[in-house]
């Protein structure tokens, strides 16, 4: 008896998980369908460009349906990888009548991690639109691939942004603690590359010390380092945080440190401008932030694909200009 | 009482045997605790101390209290992955409940009492698998780990609907909490601090002092000799995977009081560090032995390697050289310690070694 139900349990989660398969893709397979794989949804600089592409998508029932993944942070490649490969042997098939109209892409990588899905996606004449963050052309030349729009801040001009920031509010100098993001990701190299470069130019008049560590975009990871910063007794006068959720996570380790309520509190500037991060500059928590317009990029994303499927011209690389968010 | 004062007996026996398994992660977290000390810019070394105190209490508590659990449960010859995933869920239930009553008090209150309660159901559920339809442990206790991260995440996005709560604070990498932890709560003098030394000072106090984990080890050590014994196995079984889960549901609720805001996924992967520590901490891989103070330390100790990697200047630009870092700095103090003729895990040896001090 008991061997039964326990039978019966196994059979019913077994074919409920197989209808529930079956059904979810057979409501994918019939329609053509626009990928929208981005690095994560757990930040919300990401879940933006969503809205941005969900809401300005065209809602006419010829419309191709749009179809959101994400890996589970930034930098993983693996899920990317694994969504595009699925996409490919399910929507896309030799000569017409390819399912998959169109792949809006955040990548996880700058190198060649992806290329060779990308490649598969031309051979397939599937639109590529990249979003925020760049791949190597000399990774893209050396696959074969290319993509059709890229939609992205300067993230070079705003790391040098950055850096005339904290010279307009730390005029004195002293030490710097740089939290990078993801090593090889594309944003991270180009906000760190302007940063320092302008540090290095306004070095004659300014002096500092400058710290460099890595984040990995996490608010969590930036509260850790920052406190075993300050509770070996680093003194750090400025912070410049990549994106906005390491540089609440640092002022959390400001705020909560041992030694806060005699320490003079840091700038700190973020990037992004996501909302807790506009609302912590309002407060005075942080100093300022890096406006991007993710949900911008949504929306140039979704303009750009239907003006593709039209056949009218594209700007193939279309940069946003940044600014600062202080308070006023 | 008679139990108990042989108990302390046997501890005094224990600390005056340098050569346990006992004593490996004690004098690890010494080693690196005086090093640290000696890194820091601050001049007064009791102050430069009490920072450093505070800094592992704050951010190892987490690790301390999984470790605990798992560690329990290996002692008893099963294996408990689902550590994570409970802790993460439990986080997640604590914010959303002290965001969604009128008073922070009531709030907070329910929002413990159902974390705990989580707990219990996720160990029981696991222990009901485990024990009565055989399960693999190590899947049943992944699947179930996996589950629950994903329910954490669901619960966590903005456009899925709660009942009877509006308008809360939430995205899918966090849930804000309905309260603002003062800065000070985990400082020396702080609420926080204290509550949890003494918290985690007392549950290693009744873990060493009470019956659970020496019959845990019992049943781990040969489970036919345990039943011929007079022991429960199936009892006991139970109650450490239930015990296991309690642990890591307060570890999800001291996260989200240190992070301020309960987070979806910074816990995943912990329940391997927290065997780690069980592991550095004495326990029996293959279930036996188990010495809660030991693993404490060892998971202390994890507290202490991650410090110094920040602090060093090498091997901190990317997520795989920090990694990379850890283990390297955390092999080169076990190394020293293993050179200096410690025992470093509970085999036959150790625990016949231990007997032999305490006879």
């Amino acid at each position: 008896m008991k061997r039964r139900i326990r039978n019966a349990i196994a059979s019913m989660l077994v074919g409920t998980i197989v209808v529930v398969g079956i059904s979810c893709s057979n409501n994918n397979v019939e329609k053509d369908n626009v990928l929208l794989l981005l690095k994560t949804l757990d930040n919300p600089f990401f879940e933006s460009i969503k809205k941005g592409a969900f809401e300005n998508w065209p809602k006419d029932s010829m419309s191709p349906q749009i179809v959101v993944r994400a890996g589970s942070k930034e930098s993983d490649v693996s899920t990317q990888r694994q969504v595009l490969e699925s996409f490919l042997n399910q929507y896309t098939q030799e000569g017409d009548g390819s399912r998959l109209k169109g792949v809006i892409l955040t990548p996880s990588a700058s190198n060649n991690e992806l290329t060779g899905y990308i490649k598969r996606l031309n051979d397939h004449q599937v639109p590529v639109i990249l979003v925020d963050t760049q791949i190597a052309k000399t990774a893209l030349d050396s696959a074969g691939a290319h993509y059709d729009v890229f939609i992205g801040s300067s993230n070079e001009q705003g790391g040098r942004l950055a850096a005339d920031l904290i010279v307009k509010y730390a005029p004195e100098g002293g030490n710097i603690l740089l939290l990078n993001g993801v090593d090889g990701h594309e944003s991270a190299i180009a906000r760190r590359k302007g940063f320092k470069d302008r540090l290095d130019e306004l070095s004659s008049n300014y002096q500092i010390e400058l710290t460099e560590r890595t984040a990995n975009w996490r608010k969590d990871e930036a509260r850790k380092t920052v406190e075993g910063l300050l509770t070996l007794g680093h003194k750090i006068d400025a912070i410049f945080a990549a994106n906005d959720e390491m540089a609440l996570g640092a002022y959390e380790a400001v705020r909560t440190t041992p030694g806060a309520g005699n320490r003079e509190k840091p700038i700190i500037i973020g990037f992004d401008a996501i909302d807790a991060a506009v609302q912590a500059v309002k407060e005075g928590s942080l100093t300022a932030t890096i406006a991007q317009n993710p949900y911008g990029m949504g929306e140039a994303a979704v303009e750009s694909l239907s003006k593709i499927w039209k056949g009218e011209a594209v700007i193939k690389d279309q940069i946003i200009s940044v600014k600062a968010v202080e308070k006023e | 009482m008679s139990g108990s004062s042989a108990r302390f007996r046997n501890l005094g026996s224990i600390l005056k045997n340098p050569q346990t398994a006992f004593w490996v992660a004690p004098g690890l977290f010494l080693l690196m605790f005086f090093i640290l000390i000696s890194m820091s810019g601050e001049n007064d070394s009791l102050s430069a101390g009490g920072n450093i105190l505070v800094h592992l209490v704050k951010n190892g508590s987490v690790l301390v209290l999984l470790s605990l659990g798992v560690a329990l449960v290996l002692a008893a010859g099963g294996v408990d992955i689902s550590a994570a995933g409970v802790a993460t869920l439990s986080g997640v239930v604590f914010a959303i409940t002290s965001q969604s009553l009128d008073s922070v008090a009531y709030g907070i209150g329910l929002g413990v009492f159902l974390s705990i309660a989580f707990g219990v159901f996720s160990g029981s559920i696991l222990a009901i698998l485990v024990r009565y339809f055989k399960a693999p442990a190590l899947i049943a206790s992944w699947a179930l780990g996996a589950m629950w991260l994903i329910v954490s995440v669901v619960l966590a996005n903005k456009s899925f609907s709660l009942p009877f709560v509006d308008n809360i604070e939430r995205n899918t990498s966090s849930v804000g909490l309905g309260f603002k932890v003062p800065w000070d709560f985990f400082h020396f003098h702080g609420l926080g601090f204290w509550s949890v030394v003494i918290f985690i000072f007392v549950v290693t106090l009744l873990l060493y002092f009470s019956n659970l984990p020496r019959r845990a080890a019992a049943v781990g050590a040969n489970k036919d000799s345990a039943t011929y014994a007079g022991i429960k196995v199936g009892s006991i079984t139970v109650y450490c995977y239930i015990f296991s889960a309690i642990f890591a549901s307060i570890a999800g609720l001291s996260s989200a009081l240190v992070n301020g805001s309960a987070l979806t996924t910074s816990l995943a992967g912990h329940e391997l560090t927290a065997i780690a520590a069980a592991i550095l901490g004495g326990t029996a891989m293959t279930g036996g032995y188990f010495r809660p103070a030991p693993v404490v330390f060892a998971a202390l100790f994890w507290g202490e390697v991650t410090l110094l990697a920040i602090n060093l200047q090498l091997f901190t630009n990317s997520e795989f050289q920090s990694q990379l870092a850890n283990g390297i700095y955390a092999s080169t103090f076990i190394l020293v310690l293993m050179l200096l003729g410690r025992n470093m895990s509970a085999d036959v040896n150790t625990v016949h070694s231990e007997r032999k001090t305490e006879g």
